[in-house]
């Protein structure tokens, strides 16, 4: 075959390049789940892609835990990193910005823009730090909802997430069945299994017990930054997989010197930990980390009864569950159960898994069955 | 059903064999029932009974290319092994359950049988016929499983698979006391239907099943 012919059979790929945030006050009060009230709040979002004519072209991105409003792009050309899912957002990208306007806010209670523990609480005009309420994934994808009333926008055609952002995605579709045509949801459970309930304490304990934590009031550029540090470190372990550390690390120490101490970093492993542990340390907000992984530990689609599809009752959202075969901490038979409590409930679900090695995170990676999937999934919008 | 159809020769003159039982299928199917499709593959068995039934259909396949086409065509589709995914519904949940080439590449396929007939009202069955005459002969002549257009790869290519004939599906039936609502036997073509000496002449037989009373 002609080597010309074959390259116009490919659809070409570009980028949404330089991008920057915008900021959505919302004035009205805000009432959590808890009860609690704000009289205000913000969302910090980004944009990407044409919103069409009739306005019902609009694809809500949900962040994870430790995720942010900057999915795709770059905020300047010096800028050497993208945003986090660069790979799947972007012209003839399997989100492609060429069809969609794609939407991705920082969540409430979150700490990279969006109001939260760190904000200043108008009647003290102090950091709400422990007083900001707690939020819980259905908090969130309320404040997510007026963002989207702001925007003009009646129905998504997509709210997509993975991990904690397929919990988001799944509540939309069960919040707001009119508003949510479909359901993208990565590596999401329905309920956390103990395990994973287990992993967030260790992460908390890990910020209480440092001695900088206290009780929250600790001062400007100070703070349990160790204990932080740890939670990540831990957390981040959970997000990978034995094969995919060994594929990236195979034991390959630094070199060592007679001299080295059991305090210096020995492998390569534990220099990469490290390194996390401290660029998140810099970044996000020990309050805010303790909220969301409370909001994780919390969230329960199984309802009183115990019976998942009855959480589904409602949604008229066409979904699709994918399961990474490598995910320990989501597990597939998690994301399963999703699916099929939606098809007991008479809905349109599917449910597919993905053999990547990469555990919980496989979603983040560029996978061409994953693109593949997503591409033929929106393809029916 | 015309997917890859200037491709693949092979893939051609399958979708067009498999016209004729999909046919087949469509047309036992009443309309706005609810079926379930075990070994859905690209599901095209089922956008065919979406577009032309009004059904509610999910169809089940342990291979995520397969899910993927499915996703594709708009069709519910669930990546699981048969036997476990059918254990995720309740009884009754379906009027039919479908095994459209599937039993010959599970496990127990009695057992799965057995199970979708409490899953759903009634099972319809899709197989070829491992004693139609050419088979026969070609084993007797060669002492050779034939490598044809249903069966391309050699044997050490090929899944595990459950040879089984018209003859021993009858023979499940009434071991089980099952009851043969519907029979189609089709030739070698798996066009023309066969009327007579069907465990001979026949190539391939859909079967609808489903527990007595």
């Amino acid at each position: 075959m002609n080597d010309a012919r074959h390259v116009s059979e490919i659809s070409f790929e570009g980028e949404v390049g330089i991008v920057r945030h915008h900021d959505f006050l919302c004035e009205e009060e805000f009432y959590f789940e808890s009860g609690s009230v704000l009289p205000a709040f913000q969302l910090r979002y980004e944009t990407y892609g044409k919103l069409n004519e009739s306005r019902d072209n609009a694809i809500l991105i949900c962040h994870a835990l430790s995720g942010d409003h900057h999915c795709a792009g770059v905020y300047s050309l010096n800028d050497r990193k993208t945003g986090w899912w660069n790979q799947m957002v972007g012209p003839g990208k399997p989100i492609d910005t060429n069809r969609f306007f794609v939407i991705c806010s920082n969540c409430l209670g979150g700490c990279q823009g969006s109001t939260g523990p760190t904000s200043i609480d108008p009647k003290t005009g102090q950091a709400y730090r422990l007083s900001f309420p707690l939020p819980s994934i259905r908090d969130m994808v309320a404040a997510q909802s007026r963002l989207i009333d702001f925007l003009g926008i009646q129905k998504l055609c997509c709210v997509v997430g993975g991990s904690m952002g397929g919990m988001q995605a799944l509540q939309w579709a069960i919040d707001f069945p009119d508003r949510v045509e479909s359901v993208l949801a990565l590596a999401t459970t329905p309920r956390q299994n103990n395990q994973a309930i287990a992993f967030n304490a260790v992460g908390r304990a890990a910020i209480l017990q440092d001695p900088e934590w206290r009780e929250g009031q600790y001062a400007p550029g100070e703070g349990p930054d160790v204990g932080l540090s740890v939670a990540r470190m831990m957390a981040h372990i959970t997000y990978l997989s034995d094969e995919g550390l060994d594929k990236k690390f195979s034991r390959v120490r630094r070199l060592l010197n007679s001299d080295q101490t059991i305090e210096e970093i020995e492998f390569e492993v534990e220099s990469y930990l490290r390194y996390q542990g401290d660029a998140f340390v810099n970044r996000f907000d020990p309050i805010t980390y303790i909220y969301f992984t409370k909001a994780l530990d919390r969230f329960d689609l199984y309802g009183e009864n115990g019976i998942l599809e009855e959480a589904f009752a409602d949604v008229t959202a066409r979904t699709l569950v994918v399961g990474f075969t490598s995910d320990w901490l989501f597990p597939p038979e998690q994301n399963r159960r999703i699916a099929a409590a939606m098809l007991r409930a008479g809905k349109n679900a599917s449910y597919a898994e993905v053999d990547m090695k990469y555990g919980h995170d496989s979603f983040l990676i560029d996978s061409p069955e994953l693109s593949r999937l997503i591409c033929n999934f929106l393809q029916e919008s | 059903m015309s997917e890859n159809s200037s491709k693949s020769p092979f893939l051609r003159r399958t979708l067009k064999r498999r016209q004729i039982d999909f046919e087949i299928m469509v047309d036992w199917v009443e309309e706005d029932s609810r079926v379930l499709d075990l070994g859905c593959g690209r599901g095209i068995l089922l956008r065919e009974l979406v577009d032309r039934k009004k059904v509610y259909g999910v169809g089940v396949d342990s291979d995520l290319r397969k899910i993927a086409s499915c996703v594709k065509r708009g069709v519910n589709a669930f990546q699981e092994d048969v036997s476990l995914a059918l254990r995720r519904f309740k009884p009754n949940s379906f009027d039919y359950v479908i095994l459209s080439r599937t039993l010959e590449l599970i496990d127990e396929p009695g057992r799965v049988i057995q199970e979708a007939l409490s899953v759903g009202s009634s099972v319809l069955v899709g197989a070829v016929n491992r004693g139609y005459w050419r088979n026969r002969i070609s084993f007797l002549l060669h002492g050779k499983t034939k490598r044809n257009d249903v069966y391309p790869l050699w044997w050490e290519e090929s899944p595990l698979s459950n040879h089984l004939s018209v003859g021993e599906l009858h023979a499940f039936a009434s071991r089980n006391g099952l009851e043969v609502r519907r029979l189609v036997y089709l030739k070698g073509d798996w066009n023309t239907v066969c009327r007579t000496l069907p465990n001979w002449r026949a190539g391939y037989a859909i079967f609808e099943l489903a527990s007595p009373g």
